[in-house]
């Protein structure tokens, strides 16, 4: 079952994990680049490998997400009518559809490691600084789980329980711009955000230093 | 007799204008059992509760055997479903579909599926999304009887389906019912399609159950009668007086569920005379009982 | 005028003095009145002194322990700790946890704690020492409640006697290096000055970081260079400080022109000390925008201008502690011993401590810098845990939704 669960989710999502795959393997070639070109001055080259840093931990989200989405699509499209008279425990459903999700993320993360492994093993860092392309990429492994569970169980709830969370973060938002405007002082909103971003928090594995090269 | 389907005091809600009450159904085991009722009458949500899709607020489900939807894992395994709307997924070939469906079904027989495609002459290399009505209507139909149910549960199976492809699956399905002694409850609002094949008949209004009986019984039993002098009261009669109504002097046209010729004897004794018994065929007969339903003759 | 009713008071004399006070009052009605009230501060500064003397001395006697109660001494090797009945159990096993500490950072160095006298103090509260036969507190020293437990007061004591024993390095040194760091460093701090090291624009940094160990040693400032200009700095670090500087004045100048009283220190903001920086600051200015244009005697003469300003070696303090930590580390327990001996140069002291030659040093700190671990993108361990336990709970939750209950 799940092998079969497997290859009709492989179906919907082979574009995607193409592009996440193209899209891992570059972006790490690309702020070598980018960064060797200012290599003979470390703090400007490590500038130049910084600024990449948000672009992983965005694909890492995109990827989580998309998948997401994708795993559900063909069963919201059909009202779930299909999955839903399937002779198969309903959890257990959810389940392969989780883990068959979860391995398309596989792709993309090995092409980072590849990618990453061989700016490690370039002559043109710096002396000083090291790759660490095992750590940046069991960031992005975990960041890309994340996401994907996440994402997994709002599209997998009703539409009432997606709507209702997404207009809980449309409130904060708008709550924290509104205070702000208004000019009250309130460490409500700051301690939320620190809530989520800082370890243990839900997106906690999104902050900190993505960095390929450091010092 | 054993019910392969059996509701007790079935209760559901959805929204604020329609409920289902009360819902007491029995199919039997080995009928092909048809589902009538107008659109709107609960049908859809009734097949719903029956495979666990649905969860009721009150009362108590029998499938097979078993309880729903605590069972229906188990149930579902045994029950061939074709919806009443598309439920494939569009990005599939008609291969993959069949590969997908049968990788969930024990019982599935790939060579009688095989058999199927080349019988609905299916091309198995189009995607689901490029299928036509009919293909898509016979793929779902394939899929539901290759995996050799028990019971079959059909909502409007032929709904817009052209009269040739209607005729191949409803050809597929008594085939198999003949072939295996399942039982199948298809539900419809073409009645005379439903008059040919059904051998048990349950009408459905407005969420309730307003008959249940064999099929013949029902077209058996549904008159109309033209009566002379006929008695103010019916309340003792021996059928249901559905509905009356007067013929501009000649008379009175009765609408009776139940008739026997031998409730002549009712007349007789009330000084009436009967002057004519109708037959109604299925069709006029579902909508005189609809229509009574909706608006009953006061008790008297 | 109570001086001159007074001194109408005090007869003839007294009455012509006032007459002729009255005089000058009514002649001089301004200088008297300024008089009178010199007088009178002066009466009240001279009454707020006695007062506060008389609030300092109770604050003191509040805050000095009184010896009288601190009958226990502790010995702990070159330790000596005074302390009370009450305290002496805790004193004694912080006292030996601090010795211990010691000698292994500093060996024989402890010597130089004799006559210190470390306090353990209920009355005081707090972790003071003191020293030997005098009677008042130096005021150095840790506040720790009564609950602190042997380890809290013996990190205190060390944390004490580090300071007391940096104190007694004088010389070109203490200059070189701030203070010494007599404390072992854990790998975050390696790890920042290697970050230092390798993002400063300072072309002989990078030949020190490339294997060059005579170059790191001009950049520690333990050799002499002829010509900083040349020798430290390369066309593309005047070039990237000609642009910064360009940015900083920009923006400076645009700040001034809003304010007068803008980046103005007290002490310069007359006009004339003003207009002194003003002439500096925008002659910086031309010569940086003129090497940004690719005037190569522009960046030149910009940086003699800096150079000017500050001709310390490039590596700064903390790089400098951190080569004599790493002296202090290959020097083993007596390093400190021989530091505190040591005289001549900086690079001579250096090399005594570490009991090797200079450029051995030089070379083992350069590995230290560049070789210690640490991994600032790692993810850390509660962040994988925590993030595992989301991605899980998000996954539960997927198989609780109601659609499939």
């Amino acid at each position: 079952m799940f092998r079969a669960i497997t290859r009709t989710q492989w179906k919907s999502s082979r574009g995607l994990v193409l592009l996440a795959t193209i899209l891992a393997f570059a972006i790490p070639i690309a702020s070598f680049r980018t960064a060797t070109d200012v290599r003979a001055q470390g703090g400007l080259f490590l500038g130049a490998i910084a600024s990449w840093s948000v672009a992983y931990s965005v694909a890492a989200a995109g990827i989580g997400l998309s998948l997401a989405m994708i795993a559900w699509s063909p069963d919201h499209r059909g009202r779930h009518v299909y999955a839903l008279t399937l002779p198969v425990a309903r959890w257990r459903y959810v389940l392969m559809r989780l883990g068959a999700g979860a391995l398309f993320i596989a792709a993309p993360v090995a092409a980072l490691l590849v990618s990453a492994e061989v700016v490690a093993h370039s002559s043109s860092i710096p002396i000083g600084l090291q790759a660490f392309p095992i750590a940046l990429t069991i960031r992005f492994t975990i960041a890309a789980l994340v996401a994907y569970a996440l994402f997994f169980a709002i599209t997998a709830a009703t539409a009432r329980t997606a709507g209702i969370i997404i207009t809980i973060i449309a409130v904060f938002c708008a709550a924290t711009y509104l205070a702000a405007a208004a000019d009250v002082h309130t460490t409500f909103f700051e301690r939320t955000i620190e809530w989520i971003f800082a370890t243990p928090g839900l997106l906690s594995v999104f902050t900190g230093r993505w960095m390929l090269i450091d010092a | 007799m054993m019910f392969v389907v059996e509701t007790h005091d079935l209760g559901y809600r959805a929204g604020s204008d329609f409920e289902i009450a009360q819902l007491n159904m029995h199919v039997p085991a080995g009928a092909v059992y048809g589902f009538l009722g107008p659109n709107g009458a609960g049908k859809t949500t009734t097949i719903r509760l029956l495979l666990g899709l649905l969860r009721p607020a009150k009362g108590a489900i029998t499938v097979l055997g078993q309880p729903m939807p605590q069972a229906s894992v188990s149930v579902l395994a045994r029950t061939g479903y074709v919806p009443e709307r598309p439920h494939l997924y569009p990005t599939l070939t008609v291969a993959e579909a069949i590969d997908l469906h049968a990788a969930f079904h024990a019982r599935w027989d790939k060579p009688w599926a095989s058999e199927l495609v080349s019988r609905f002459d299916l091309p198995p290399a189009r995607r689901i999304s490029a299928l036509s009505k009919g293909e898509t209507g016979k793929l779902m139909m394939l899929l539901a009887l290759a995996q050799r149910p028990e019971l079959l549960v059909l909502d409007e199976p032929t709904d817009g389906l052209d009269p040739v492809v209607r005729r191949d699956v409803l050809e597929a399905v008594l085939d198999y019912v003949s072939a295996h002694s399942a039982t199948v409850l298809i539900s419809s609002h073409l009645v005379h399609e439903l008059e040919r094949i059904c051998d048990w008949i349950g009408v459905m209004d407005q969420g309730r159950m307003i008959a249940e009986l064999p099929m013949q019984e029902f077209k058996a039993g549904i008159k109309r009668i033209r009566v002379t002098a006929a008695p103010r009261d019916a309340g003792n009669a021996p059928f249901t007086l559905l509905a009356r109504a007067s013929l501009n002097g000649s008379g009175e046209e009765w609408l009776v569920r139940g008739w026997e010729p031998a409730m002549r004897a009712f007349f007789d004794t009330a000084g009436a005379s009967v002057r004519e018994v109708v037959d109604l065929d299925l069709e006029e007969g579902f909508v005189e009982l609809l229509r009574s339903f909706r608006s009953p003759l006061p008790r008297t | 005028m109570p001086e001159a009713a007074r001194a109408f008071r005090g007869g003839q004399g007294g009455r012509w003095r006032v007459v002729v006070a009255l005089g000058v009052a009514l002649c001089f009605p301004r200088r008297a009145a300024v008089a009178q009230e010199q007088a009178a501060y002066a009466h009240r500064v001279d009454s707020l002194r006695a007062a506060t003397d008389s609030v300092k001395a109770a604050l003191a006697r509040l805050n000095t322990p009184t010896l009288r109660s601190l009958v226990d001494t502790v010995r702990a090797g070159e330790l000596v700790v005074a302390t009370e009945p009450s305290l002496h159990a805790l004193a004694a096993a912080a006292a030996h946890i601090a010795s211990d500490s010691l000698a292994a950072l500093v060996g024989g160095g402890t010597r130089r704690l004799a006559g210190t006298l470390f306090l353990r103090s209920a009355i005081r509260n707090g972790v003071s020492e003191l020293e030997a036969g005098s009677a008042a507190s130096s005021g150095r020293g840790t506040d720790l409640p009564l609950t602190a437990d042997r380890f809290t007061v013996a990190r205190a004591w060390i944390e004490t006697a580090t300071i007391l024993l940096d104190g007694t390095i004088t010389g070109d040194l203490r200059t070189w290096s701030g203070f010494v760091p007599i404390a072992r460093w854990d790998d975050s701090k390696w790890t920042s000055i290697r970050y230092g090291m390798v993002t400063a624009p300072i072309f002989i940094v990078r030949q020190c970081i490339a294997g060059n160990i005579a170059a790191c040693e001009q950049a520690l400032g333990l050799t002499p260079t002829t010509d900083p200009l040349t020798q430290w700095y390369d066309e593309a670090d005047r070039l990237q400080y000609a642009r910064m500087t360009v940015r900083q004045l920009q923006v400076f100048a645009a700040a001034s022109r809003n304010s007068a009283s803008a980046f103005c220190p007290s002490s310069a903001c007359d006009s004339s000390s003003r207009g002194t920086r003003d002439f500096a600051l925008r002659t910086k200015l031309a010569y940086a925008t003129r090497c940004v244009g690719g005037a190569a005697t522009a960046c030149d003469t910009l940086f003699r201008l800096r150079l000017n300003e500050s001709s310390d070696a490039p590596l700064w303090q903390d790089v400098h502690q951190s080569l004599l930590r790493e002296a202090l580390t290959l020097g083993g327990p007596d390093a400190f011993d021989r530091l505190a001996n040591s005289r001549g140069t900086v690079a001579e002291r250096i090399a005594a401590t570490a009991g090797v030659p200079l450029d051995s040093v030089v070379r083992a700190w350069r590995r230290t810098v560049l070789t210690t671990a640490n991994g600032p993108t790692s993810v850390d361990t509660g962040t994988v845990v925590s993030s595992l336990v989301w991605a899980l709970a998000c996954g539960t939750l997927a198989l609780r939704s109601s659609r499939w209950r």
